[in-house]
């Protein structure tokens, strides 16, 4: 309540107290109806002072609801971040799942790669097994696919190092892979060559790189699991 | 009872024009608690006269008289002396007002309300013609509306023309106008309910006019 109001509210009760007195004067001597008519006088007074006091409380409590209620910025800046939280994560899980599938994707053409190579190199095994070979012959890194993810592939891939006769000079630490080989003429394991000839390797450059076949084991059930998972996926 | 009230009031000294200049004057310059009081009870025969023109309740008559005191009490402390209208002009306004309101709160007293804002409405050109204190510029204008006032009334029926002379004209009491008329208070009522609300109605070009001269 401001100063002048409860100036005002003051002056309202005592002069309520003044038309009471007069009241109570005129009733004393016995003069009723004058004496009801100053106590309508302080009865007005009181209800001047008491709307004065109650609008001052609207007033007050008009002034609280204004200062609660947040303004436009307040109101909107925190529905304006959720949303922008929301997009960001939105769009980081789609960022994240197109990396993943074209991760994905990449790793299944190595695969499908690798199980071509691995069926091509599956297929050269019968061929060279009926050739007697060489114990001089040195692999062709092309010829023998050695993927890392292919546990079994990898496990053949030992055997045979194991097996293999110490003159033959592959390099082990090479990472295994889909490479061509350097030297187009030391690509030595054309399948249509071995199927033309019948089951004989005619070129003797070519004999003369080839491993004994029967040094080579393929886990072959390991292969179709993966031929048959990178086909589920799609690839 | 409410004769009792009006002989009591009728014992109340009335202001006279230059004595009520310097009651405000004390008042609203130098702060007088006591001239505000001789104010507020010389002008206590306006709120009865208001309230009883609204209705014949007993009851409902003393409840307006407590809100209509409320609106004199607001009137003399809102009072601007440095404008030229009369206070009784001014504190008519604000005690019809409260009673209005009061009326409007109490939906049971509606006819009374309609009554009440009839009179609101054409108190001011009633109040005009019988306002005597019209000064030389004034003149031409309070002729003008005389004339058209006079003409309205004249149009209603001789009942209703003696019920608006007598309460608005020569500011009798009601119970003592329709005991000259030898009628029921009731039935008084009515007939000034009728009067004011065909009044309003001719006059309305009037008030109109009126409103936009300011």
């Amino acid at each position: 309540m401001s100063d002048m109001d409860s100036g005002r509210l003051l002056a309202h009760i005592d002069e309520a107290k003044n038309w009471l007195d007069k009241a109570k004067e005129e009733y004393k001597g016995s003069n009723r109806i004058r004496g009801d008519l100053h106590l309508n006088l302080a009865q007005a007074e009181v209800k001047c002072a008491w709307e004065l006091s109650r609008r001052s409380d609207v007033t007050k409590i008009d002034a609280l609801r204004q200062t609660d209620q947040p303004s436009w910025r307040q109101r909107y800046i925190l529905p304006a971040a959720a949303v922008l939280l929301a997009g960001m994560m939105v769009g980081a899980a789609l960022y994240w799942q197109w990396k993943q599938s074209s991760e994905m994707q990449s790793d299944s053409i190595a695969m499908e790669t690798e199980v071509t190579e691995t069926v091509k190199s599956e297929s050269v095994v019968p061929t060279v097994q009926s050739q007697p070979v060489a114990s001089s012959q040195v692999i062709p890194e092309a010829a023998v696919s050695h993927p890392v993810s292919v546990k079994s592939e990898t496990a053949a891939v030992k055997t045979a190092k194991v097996e293999k006769p110490a003159e033959s000079k592959v390099d082990e630490k090479r990472e295994p892979s889909i490479e061509t080989p350097r030297n187009p003429s030391e690509n030595i394991v054309p399948v249509a060559t071995h199927a033309i000839g019948g089951g004989r390797v005619e070129s003797s450059s070519v004999a003369g790189k080839i491993q004994p076949v029967s040094s080579f084991v393929i886990d072959e059930e390991a292969l179709t699991r993966e031929a048959s998972k990178s086909l589920r996926l799609g690839k | 009872m409410i004769q009792q009230y009006l002989a009591e009031l009728s014992k109340i000294h009335l202001l006279a024009p230059q004595e009520e200049t310097d009651l405000w004057h004390q008042y609203k310059v130098e702060g007088s608690r006591e001239a505000r009081q001789k104010i507020i009870e010389s002008y206590q025969p306006l709120v009865f006269k208001i309230a009883s023109q609204i209705t014949p309740l007993e009851d409902l008559i003393f409840d307006l008289i407590q809100e209509g005191t409320v609106g004199l009490i607001e009137a003399v402390e809102h009072f601007d002396v440095t404008k030229a209208v009369k206070f009784s002009t001014y504190a008519s306004h604000r005690i019809r007002g409260r009673m209005i309101d009061y009326l409007r709160r109490h939906r049971s007293n509606q006819e009374y309300l309609e009554l009440a804002i009839h009179q609101e409405e054409i108190q001011d050109i009633l109040g005009f013609i019988a306002d005597h204190s019209v000064n030389v510029e004034e003149e031409v204008t309070y002729k003008i509306i005389h004339q058209q006032v006079r003409l309205a009334i004249s149009r209603l029926n001789p009942k209703e023309q003696k019920v608006i002379c007598d309460l608005y004209l020569l500011d009798k009491e009601p119970a003592v106008s329709a005991q000259e008329m030898a009628i029921s208070l009731s039935y008084y009522y009515k007939l000034q309910k009728k009067a004011l609300q065909r009044l309003r109605g001719m006059l309305s070009k009037l008030r109109a006019e009126m409103k936009a001269s300011g």
